[in-house]
């Protein structure tokens, strides 16, 4: 070791030291009362910042290494960026009141708008339209039949416009005249 | 600018109150008939693509008005009633409750919300190799 070289006093403190290196040091620390002084007050002032409580900072941790980022990429090239707000929501909606609450407006109305539309009851004869959205299927929402072993389904087609209540398992009849014999004694 | 503004009033009063109805029609679907029936022809392609038959004959066509909540029945034809009974209307569709009845057996009971200018299509019973088809209608 170079003679009170503080580079490997510090290594030292920090436990960046292992093997022959550290021994060298540590061997010189001991008959080297200048560098063992300079070795206690290192070791002191880590002792003070890991006793110390974090401080509080106003940036989130994203935000901070943002700005160290964007720091050295403007010392690099010679310009300085402002930071992006983005990364953080509380700056970011301090920064833009505004447009928030015009948002936030602009989506309440839609929101009331659309639930009033469709809890809302007509009037007999009354239509209720609403021109700019694109029309719904029919939906069917229940579906029985009483006949012994037949079974009624509602299938979605490819249509969008057209719902299609398939019943299978219904008597059969060969003529229009048996089919009405046939439902007429079936005594459902 | 007043005039207008009336007329515009009115314009929309009327268009609000327009009656919604329920058109219902029994089909036959067969492939032994020679064509489709002219009444049809906007359905036929619907009919096609679901059920396959190459030819569809109307056997009885009925409208139910839907500006009263009390239930309606149609007579179809051939021995069909279907009862109507509206229940609300909400947005753009209206809930019905639908009961399709072949002379006193009730075939199917189930309540839809349809939207304006949608159909639902139900499916019947078979007779000789053809299909009755009940097709639904809503005219608003």
């Amino acid at each position: 070791m170079k003679a009170h070289d503080s580079k490997w006093i510090n290594a030292l403190v920090d436990g960046e030291l292992s093997g022959l290196r550290r021994f060298f040091v540590e061997r010189h620390l001991r008959g080297c009362a200048l560098c063992a002084a300079e070795c206690r007050r290192l070791r002191r002032v880590r002792e003070l910042l890991a006793v110390t409580a974090k401080p509080e900072m106003d940036d989130s941790e994203a935000l901070f290494w943002s700005k160290v980022k964007r720091q050295i990429q403007a010392g690099e090239t010679g310009t300085m960026a402002a930071p992006e707000p983005g990364t953080t929501g509380l700056a970011w909606l301090g920064a833009h009141r505004l447009a928030v609450a015009c948002a936030a407006a602009v989506a309440l109305a839609a929101g009331a708008w659309l639930w009033i539309g469709q809890t809302r009851h007509a009037a007999p004869g009354t239509t209720v339209t609403a021109a700019s959205v694109p029309a719904p299927r029919p939906v069917v929402e229940r579906v029985s039949t009483v006949i012994p072993n037949a079974v009624a389904t509602p299938v979605e087609t490819k249509d969008k416009d057209v719902t299609v209540i398939w019943m299978s398992g219904l008597p059969w009849t060969p003529n229009m005249t048996a089919m009405k014999t046939k439902f007429a004694h079936l005594g459902t | 600018m007043r005039r207008f503004f009336t007329c515009l009033v009115v314009l929309l009063l009327a268009a609000s109150a327009r009656a919604a109805s329920l058109e219902a029609r029994l089909i036959r679907a067969s492939n032994s008939f020679e064509s489709t029936d002219a009444e049809l022809n906007d359905l036929q392609p619907k009919l096609k693509r679901q059920f396959g038959y190459n030819f569809y004959h109307l056997l009885g066509e009925q409208l139910a008005p839907l500006d009263q909540k009390s239930k309606s029945r149609l007579d179809l034809g051939e021995g069909f009633v279907l009862f109507v009974t509206p229940r609300t209307s909400a947005w753009r569709a209206r809930e019905l409750e639908l009961e399709w009845w072949s002379g006193n057996t009730l075939l199917v009971k189930t309540v839809a919300r349809v939207p304006g200018k949608c159909s639902v299509l139900i499916k019947g019973p078979g007779v000789g190799e053809d299909w009755i088809i009940l097709a639904l209608s809503m005219c608003e």
